[in-house]
């Protein structure tokens, strides 16, 4: 079902689909506003005849609140307001609250005396809460009146004594809540914002004083502030972890650069020792080192520029390439073990030249085979060639929009068709899926696979995969530049001539080729120039022929 | 064979679909589960923490909106972690792009939103949300967004080539992260000190854009400019802290 819905172009469709019900709820311009609420410091309050009550008032949003006013009732007979409000009506019972801020949170202390032991209770009266950005209104949701309780003097007393449960205080559901609902509410009318969403704490206690509050409340931001301290010193303690970590590497790191520059001497002269080794173990006589060691090290005289080619320019120049690597002696495999290493200083990097100083040019229309054992540089000299690699010293000048890598398999995903496998690695390659609907049935063609598309590719052959990734990347046409890495022994014997062909037909085209292979017998058929890289060094660039003799001449002392 | 723009998105589509395939390709319920998945949540979410919340009655709506905008930045990075090292051969080989790998990774988390935007849809039209114009604005939201997480993406996809631990480290950060910034519990309900702080979170801020523009349909033009500062350093800082390590993780992969 997914897999059509994605080749169906499935997706765009559930977006179009998407976009209609989208459309369709959008109908309505309904803009209701934000969220504002109103609430007392507490619950519930209680007090003795004749003491001061305050009363916390509470304007919460979560957008700032700009002009605000609000207004609280309450009973005259039993409270006498004190201080804290904007404004008051004594003989109303009427609080008054205005002002402009722009908080999230707007809060009153309002001081009351309590003039008679009764119950009664504190209720806001009307609200209208505007945006600080925008001056619109904000949906109120009031959460509660709070019922008080006034315990008349003279009892209290005797009670406290007695230890009782005093009589006269009621709690608070024994208590009658007045009418609630809130007139006046400006703005939009919500879904949401009714009675039902005044929100009943709970789990706070009943009756906690507002001074009470007020203590708990900075008990909890000392703590609070605390909490913060100690997050700061952890992230300054880690900043300055990282600190001395990097200054530690730039000292270690300054250590060995001394050394690079004598290392590299040392290297040079081992280097040419080296090279005498490998062909005084030919065994050749001292005329023929001299012709080889000319013909590595005269390579890009400009004897070369007069062979009969009628070649000018070099479409890939090679020049002086070194590529090192750094390989850290114990393999730091997570940040924990690098910064653990670091700090016992245990890390220490071996070096290691996977090509050194390599120069060569090719010109355009050659078939230049590359040759050397394995882990000697070749694959590395790719990368260079290919761009994806940037050598450490030294430079590859070509035109890399011209270059086109081929290998096999790359990208193939196992657990994905042969089909899709196709337009996957179709895509990293190169080419367009209009390019690719077209030529399908051509590469299917090619790589012999007509019943097996619609199969996953784990479930093929090694030969299968192989000859689907060779069908894929020689589909388009050649580019000018190609570089073979191990393409050509793949398949049957039928197969591999197939691909011989193929890959003929794409030289004959005018490519000029680069050319893996640990075949000998690939590069003495198809090329014109061989370049031998052994342990990282340029050794030979010569014709094919001679390049290979000498090759298996080494290989062979080699062994024996 | 040249390297458009277009061959890009063919490219990052590709890529996608692989992933995608991939993903559901064991499973039997395939796509389904990607709706099913934050409606369990909700509804298990919505008993155990709806008490927290000012508006129980918002709070399904609240958590899914954000939960969804949060798993977008989560599965995009923790996905994205192992991006160059799943693709090595084509790293070094394919003359792709190498942004592309985490680019389809992050495209992939913004398809499996889509997906599970198919549960908010449905959610919405239960609880009765009306839906107005500020919805384009949760458009743009997913997009910095997205655009945030490729930067951190980089970052993580970078530095896991060179240490694996990398990994663990970040799924217990996201553990830890999840809970600072308001997905479960609603911000009013965080300690006052705190407040400052989370709503500087970008991680806060686009979830909370998008949960404005559902529940109020209104958006704070101050916070929406934080979430593009955020969105735009992160994704530039991102790229260059990957461009300058290139070279190395090709060296190293």
């Amino acid at each position: 079902m997914l897999g059509k819905l994605l080749k169906n172009r499935g997706i765009r469709r559930l977006y179009i689909v998407f976009a209609i019900i989208a459309a369709v709820v959008i109908w309505s311009d309904d803009a209701y506003a934000e969220d504002a609420i109103i609430h007392f410091g507490s619950e519930t309050y209680f007090a003795t005849q004749g003491e001061g009550l305050p009363i916390g008032v509470y304007i919460n949003t979560a957008n700032g609140v700009g002009h605000y006013e609000v207004t609280v009732k309450y009973d005259p007979t039993v409270m006498q307001y004190v201080s804290g409000a904007d404004g008051v009506d004594p003989e109303q019972g009427i609080l008054t609250f205005v002002g402009e801020s722009g908080d999230n949170e707007v809060k009153y202390m309002v001081n009351f005396n309590t003039i008679s032991g009764n119950n009664t209770a504190i209720s806001f009266a009307s609200a209208d809460i505007r945006m600080a950005e925008t001056g619109e209104a904000f949906n109120v949701a009031v959460q509660g009146a709070a019922p008080i309780g006034v315990t008349p003097a003279l009892e209290e007393e005797a009670e406290v004594d007695d230890g009782r449960i005093p009589m006269g205080v009621l709690r608070a559901e024994e208590m009658l809540i007045p009418d609630l609902t809130v007139p006046e509410i400006i703005g939009p009318k919500d879904r949401y914002a009714s009675d039902e969403s005044i929100e009943r704490k709970t789990g706070e206690g009943g009756s906690v004083a507002a001074d009470d509050e007020e203590d708990l409340e900075q008990t909890n931001s000392i703590l609070y502030n605390s909490y913060f301290l100690f997050v700061l010193l952890f992230i300054a303690l880690v900043i300055t972890i990282q600190i001395v970590a990097t200054i530690i590497i730039r000292i270690i790191k300054r250590a060995p650069n001394k050394e690079k520059k004598k290392e590299k001497l040392v290297r040079r002269e081992s280097n040419f020792e080296s090279g005498n080794k490998y062909l005084n173990v030919m065994d050749l006589d001292r005329d023929s080192i001299d012709i080889i060691q000319q013909g590595v090290y005269d390579f890009d005289a400009s004897d070369y520029l007069d062979q009969p080619k009628g070649l000018q320019e070099p479409v890939i120049e090679v020049d002086d390439v070194t590529m090192e690597f750094h390989i850290a002696s114990s393999q730091a495999s997570g940040l924990k073990d690098y910064l653990i290493q670091l700090l016992k200083r245990q890390i220490t990097y071996r070096k290691l030249y996977a090509l050194y100083h390599v120069s060569f040019n090719v010109y355009r229309g050659e078939i230049v085979g590359i040759i050397g054992t394995n882990g000697s540089g070749k694959s590395t000299l790719l990368k260079i060639v290919s761009g994806a690699l940037h050598p450490t010293e030294g430079e590859v000048r070509a035109d890399r929009k011209k270059i086109q890598l081929l290998t096999l398999g790359t990208g193939f995903d196992m657990e994905l068709t042969g089909k899709e496998n196709v337009y996957l690695n179709g895509a990293i390659i190169g080419y367009s899926k209009k390019f690719l609907d077209e030529h399908y049935d051509e590469i299917v063609e090619f790589a012999e696979l007509q019943d097996f598309m619609d199969e996953k590719v784990k479930n093929y052959s090694s030969g299968m995969v192989s000859r689907l990734g060779f069908a894929i990347a020689t589909a388009g046409d050649a580019a000018e530049i190609l570089i073979l890495d191990e393409v050509l022994s793949v398949g049957d014997e039928f197969f591999r001539k197939k691909s011989l062909k193929r890959v003929k037909e794409m030289i004959h085209g005018g490519s000029t080729v680069l050319l893996v292979s640990h075949s000998m017998q690939t590069i003495l058929d198809n090329c014109t120039k061989c370049v031998w890289i052994e342990k990282g060094e340029l050794r030979m660039v010569d014709e094919p022929k001679v390049v290979c003799d000498a090759y298996s001449k080494m290989k062979e002392n080699e062994a024996g | 064979m040249k390297y458009g723009i277009r061959q890009y998105i063919f490219v990052i589509r590709e890529l996608t679909a692989r992933e995608i395939k991939r993903k559901y390709a064991r499973s039997v319920l395939g796509i389904v589960w990607s709706v099913l998945n934050p409606l369990l949540f909700m509804i298990v979410i919505g008993i155990v923490f709806s008490g927290y919340s000012l508006y129980p009655e918002k709070y399904p709506v609240y958590f899914i909106t954000g939960r969804t905008l949060w798993i977008l930045f989560s599965t995009a990075t923790m996905t994205s972690l192992t991006a160059f090292e799943d693709n090595k051969s084509l790293f070094i080989k394919a003359k792709v792009k190498r942004e592309t790998f985490i680019l389809s990774r992050n495209y992939t988390a913004l398809v499996n939103l889509w997906f599970s935007c198919i549960a908010l849809l449905i959610v919405y039209i239960c609880v009765g949300v009306k839906i107005n114009w500020t919805i384009i604005i949760i458009i743009i939201d997913v997009f910095l967004e997205l655009l945030f997480s490729i930067g951190i993406s980089f970052i993580l996809a970078t530095s896991y080539v060179f240490y694996k631990d990398i990994k663990n480290i970040w799924n217990h950060l996201i553990f830890i992260i999840a809970h600072m910034v308001a997905v479960f519990v609603p911000i009013e309900r965080y300690p006052k000190n705190l407040h400052q702080i989370t709503q500087m979170n970008p991680l806060y801020i686009y979830p909370n854009i998008a949960r404005q523009c559902v529940l109020y349909g209104t958006f704070n033009k101050k916070e929406l400019f934080i979430a593009i500062i955020w969105a735009v350093v992160t994704f530039i800082l991102g790229i260059i802290y990957f461009k300058i390590r290139e070279n190395e993780i090709v060296k190293k992969i």
